[in-house]
């Protein structure tokens, strides 16, 4: 019961923090049908910025986690804004893309290496201490971690459900012509989606480096963990990615558990590829192996 | 007064098509308010382009077209909707996986007044009672008519002046087309603004009071349904078939 | 077997170029300058290789430095725990290459597009995970500890292509000789390939799947063979990279080493014939010309990666044959002018 307990703890934070990476990867990808190679980058500067708030400006925490998000949401907006923009509807868009958010994500990567350095600073905006349920501590940032990630994701479902704003991306998602004919603008659809995006992103960089620390490439792993959620789930199938994430996290987990911390990440890895040739379209994902 | 005499919508002398090849060569029209106009002449002429580039979805190569006294050439689709240029196009185009209402709640995009979008949908489902049966079902579920209807319908929801429809009875069944245009034919009387591309030149007749013949990208011939009918000449060849 | 048009002038360049490459350090003897081109041969093998793929068959794969980075791992293990010379280790790291391809391609290529992407970027980024976090020890020579795998740091001082003995100070021209040859066997199977029945085939899969099909191309299996080739030449690469550097370790699978050489391609011109070798070239003098500013190396890079996506998407290939052609109408124009 113990082990369950443990390995469900660890497994629900690992997958909140996937879900949260994943579902602003998959929604750029749903909507401007872009495969952002600078969704780490995006993690990166949101746990930087969330630094910066305490460690320069000293915010209150609640405040930094907030600037965190915003700093997100600006390296999105700034994506889009001055790249994206003018690649949308171009020939090898798909392809060109990629090329250009990676890019963008070595040029960032590389200007926070230095201004900050390769010194693993800590998170500042978390919360210590530890309970206990049972034998098995729980550590309070992983509670809230949980927490924070539900709420949010929450957030972003009933945006999109419940709003006007919501619904329009929805609409452009799905046909862009049709949207553009209900008087959508969809280049501010564009901005809109890359904006959650790296807000979602930003949270997810403060949460991850709570758990570890900050560094320059910390967006790395948890961006390539992102691809995998959303390519289990099903490229930009929206409401499968958060189940796909709670699934990944939990297994990851439990292989972390039976084998040994430095085999979980790449066991699972191995696993999710095994699958893969098994189901090439996801879980949740529609006929788009050969579209004729 | 003087509003009444400037057509709602002139086209002069427009140029359109797509990457390398133009399909408009060179449209003249005017749509009057309240007028009803169909276009009809052989597929791959132009008809849908034409409609493609009055909403704005392509570009205009030269030429001009004014919108209730306003060139619009410059304004973006969005804005061409916000003036009330209103396209339904081809193949419904619906959101498949959003409900019948949710999709037509998107016709009314540009409508910041709840009760006003409240309204219109009651008015849509007046006119098509079957989709208020259907309003919580997601559009990749629905039959071809009902698909139709959302369409039409999600047209209806932006309260445009003028509103055009690509051929709404395409694909469908008889009975089903029966039905379609028994509700434009209630639309039509209510004096709004139709400009709609149609295949089927006898049931188009019923509604329009103009009809304006497209080929080879130009407007080859415009005038009244009677005398479409009254020359021999074209009525051999759009009605011949029929 | 009668060669094309096109394929006969395309091999005829390719030779006149290694041709040109050979007389090189006869006339630039400098030690240094013989290396930068030694880097120049193996990373525009890799580009050809990875613009043959994704510029011609259309298979948008990101394990290709993975490939590279198998060929060179191949060669440094054989050398390590086999003992096996260099020449020894050379059908065994393009072999494993290639049939590392065969699996990796199982797994990928029956999906499409970005799916590719992601999926060949995980692949490799697994493998280069298990490579950093595996701390058994395999070996251990003088009091250190070395992994299978050689864990975080890789094999270093591996045995090279063994002119030093006889060679002497000039050692590096053996191995320049060596790459040279490596290159020249690569460039000319990617004409053979480009210009043969197979670029027929994916060329027609990449530009109208449909009809492709219909004509009895099988995408899956024409995919596959692209990649398998590409694959094993780019182990070729990576032996050559091995045996120069005497070197393989988890660098090369570093996201930036991905990026120097996805910018070599991009900036060449994807889906070009001689954009590979303009575009290694490019940024290789790029870098060099970087290091006055200190370490701007991957700023430059990204800064370039997207500004040429941007203003120059389809690289400086396209624009020179432009340019090209610009020129070029006058020249044709008088003799039929004259007839």
């Amino acid at each position: 019961m113990d082990i369950f307990l443990q390995v469900m703890v660890t497994g629900l934070t690992l997958g909140a923090l996937y879900a949260l990476a994943a579902t602003g990867l998959a929604l750029v990808w749903g909507t401007l049908g872009m495969f952002n190679m600078a969704h780490g980058i995006f993690m990166t500067v949101g746990a930087y910025g969330a630094f910066v708030a305490v460690d320069m400006f000293g915010f209150p925490r609640p405040f930094a986690f907030v600037f965190g998000l915003a700093a997100g949401g600006i390296i999105g907006a700034a994506t889009y804004l001055f790249v994206a923009r003018f690649m949308i509807g171009r020939r090898n868009f798909e392809t060109n893309i990629i090329v250009a958010t990676a890019g963008i994500a070595i040029l960032a990567q590389d200007i926070i290496l230095k201004i900050f350095g390769a010194y693993p600073f800590s998170q500042p905006v978390v919360i210590d201490g530890k309970f206990s349920i049972g034998d098995v501590i729980v550590p309070t940032q992983r509670v809230l971690i949980l927490v924070g990630a539900a709420l949010l994701l929450l957030g972003v479902n009933i945006l999109l459900t419940r709003t006007k704003l919501g619904r329009a991306i929805r609409a452009t998602a799905m046909s862009i012509d049709a949207a553009r004919l209900m008087g959508v603008r969809t280049s501010r659809t564009y901005l809109q989606v890359i904006v959650i995006a790296g807000v979602l992103a930003g949270a997810a960089g403060i949460m991850v480096s709570s758990l570890s620390t900050l560094s320059p490439q910390m967006g790395g792993n948890p961006m390539l963990m992102a691809f995998v959620v959303c390519v289990v789930a099903g490229l930009g199938h929206i409401g499968g990615t958060g189940l796909a994430a709670i699934g990944l996290g939990i297994l990851e987990a439990t292989i972390q558990y039976f084998l040994g911390v430095q085999y979980g990440f790449p066991v699972m890895l191995l696993l999710v590829i095994l699958f893969l040739i098994w189901r090439p379209n996801g879980l949740f994902g529609k006929q788009l192996v050969v579209r004729l | 007064m003087s509003l009444d005499t400037t057509p709602l919508l002139q086209i002069e002398q427009a140029k359109a098509g797509y990457a390398g090849s133009v399909v408009l060569h060179g449209i003249n029209l005017d749509i009057n308010a309240s007028e009803v106009v169909a276009l009809i002449g052989p597929n791959g002429h132009g008809k849908t382009t034409l409609l493609r580039l009055l909403s704005g979805l392509i570009p205009l190569i030269s030429g001009k077209i004014t919108f209730a006294g306003k060139p619009i050439e410059a304004t973006d689709t969005s804005e061409r909707v916000r003036a009330g240029l209103v396209h339904v196009p081809q193949g419904d185009q619906l959101f498949p996986e959003m409900s019948v209402e949710e999709n037509l709640l998107m016709g009314a995009y540009l409508c910041d007044d709840p009760a006003e979008t409240h309204n219109r949908l009651e008015e849509v489902y007046t006119l098509f009672p079957k989709l208020k049966d259907r309003r919580t079902q997601y559009c990749n579920g629905l039959s071809g008519g009902e698909r139709r209807m959302v369409g039409i319908g999600r047209g209806l929801m932006a309260n445009g002046r003028l509103i055009m429809l690509d051929e709404p009875s395409l694909g469908l069944a008889p009975l089903i087309i029966e039905q379609i245009y028994q509700a434009l034919n209630e639309l039509t009387k209510s004096g709004r603004t139709f400009l709609v591309v149609e295949e089927n030149p006898v049931r188009i007749s019923e509604i329009a009071q103009k009809i304006s013949l497209v080929q080879g990208g130009k407007v080859h011939w415009s005038g009244t349904r009677e005398a479409l009918q009254s020359s021999p000449e074209l009525s051999q060849v759009y009605f011949g078939g029929h | 077997m009668i060669l094309s048009k096109a394929l006969s002038r395309d091999l005829l360049i390719s030779v006149g170029f290694v041709a040109a490459l050979a007389l090189v350090p006869i006339v630039f003897p400098e030690r240094y300058f013989v290396g930068q081109i030694i880097t120049f041969l193996i990373w525009s093998m890799v580009a050809s290789q990875w613009n043959l793929l994704m510029g011609h068959a259309g298979v948008f794969s990101l394990a290709q430095m993975a490939f590279f980075a198998i060929g060179a791992y191949t060669t440094a293990m054989a050398s390590r725990h086999l003992d096996l010379s260099i020449w020894m280790s050379l059908p065994l790291a393009v072999l494993v290459a290639m049939v590392s391809a065969l699996i990796v391609g199982a797994a990928c290529l029956r999906l499409h597009g970005a799916y590719v992407a992601l999926l060949t970027f995980a692949i490799a980024e697994v493998i280069h995970v298990l490579i950093i976090t595996d701390t058994y020890c395999y070996t251990r020579e003088g009091g250190g500890c070395l992994q299978f795998f050689g864990g975080a740091t890789g094999f270093s001082r591996i045995s090279d292509f063994g002119f030093r003995p006889f060679l002497k100070g000039d050692w590096i021209l053996g191995n320049y000789y060596v790459v040279l040859l490596a290159f020249a066997f690569v460039t000319l199977v990617t004409m053979f390939v480009m210009h043969g029945r197979l670029g027929l085939a994916f060329r027609a899969i990449r530009d109208n799947l449909g009809y492709a099909s219909s004509r009895g191309i099988s995408r899956f299996y024409t995919q596959m063979t692209v990649f398998a080739i590409s694959a094993a030449l780019t182990g070729l690469a990576g032996w050559a990279y091995a045996g120069h550097f005497r070197f393989a370790g988890p660098s090369l699978f570093d996201f930036s080493t991905l990026i120097l050489v996805l910018s070599m391609v991009i900036v060449g011109g994807l889906g070009s014939i001689w954009g590979p070798y303009i575009g290694a070239a490019t940024i290789l003098i790029g870098l060099e010309w970087l290091k006055e500013f200190g370490d701007a190396k991957n700023i430059g890079l990204g800064l370039i990666l997207v500004l040429v996506v941007l203003f120059a998407p389809n690289g400086l290939a396209a624009l020179f044959a432009r340019l090209f052609k610009h020129i070029r109408p006058g020249k044709n124009n008088t003799p039929k002018s004259r007839t």
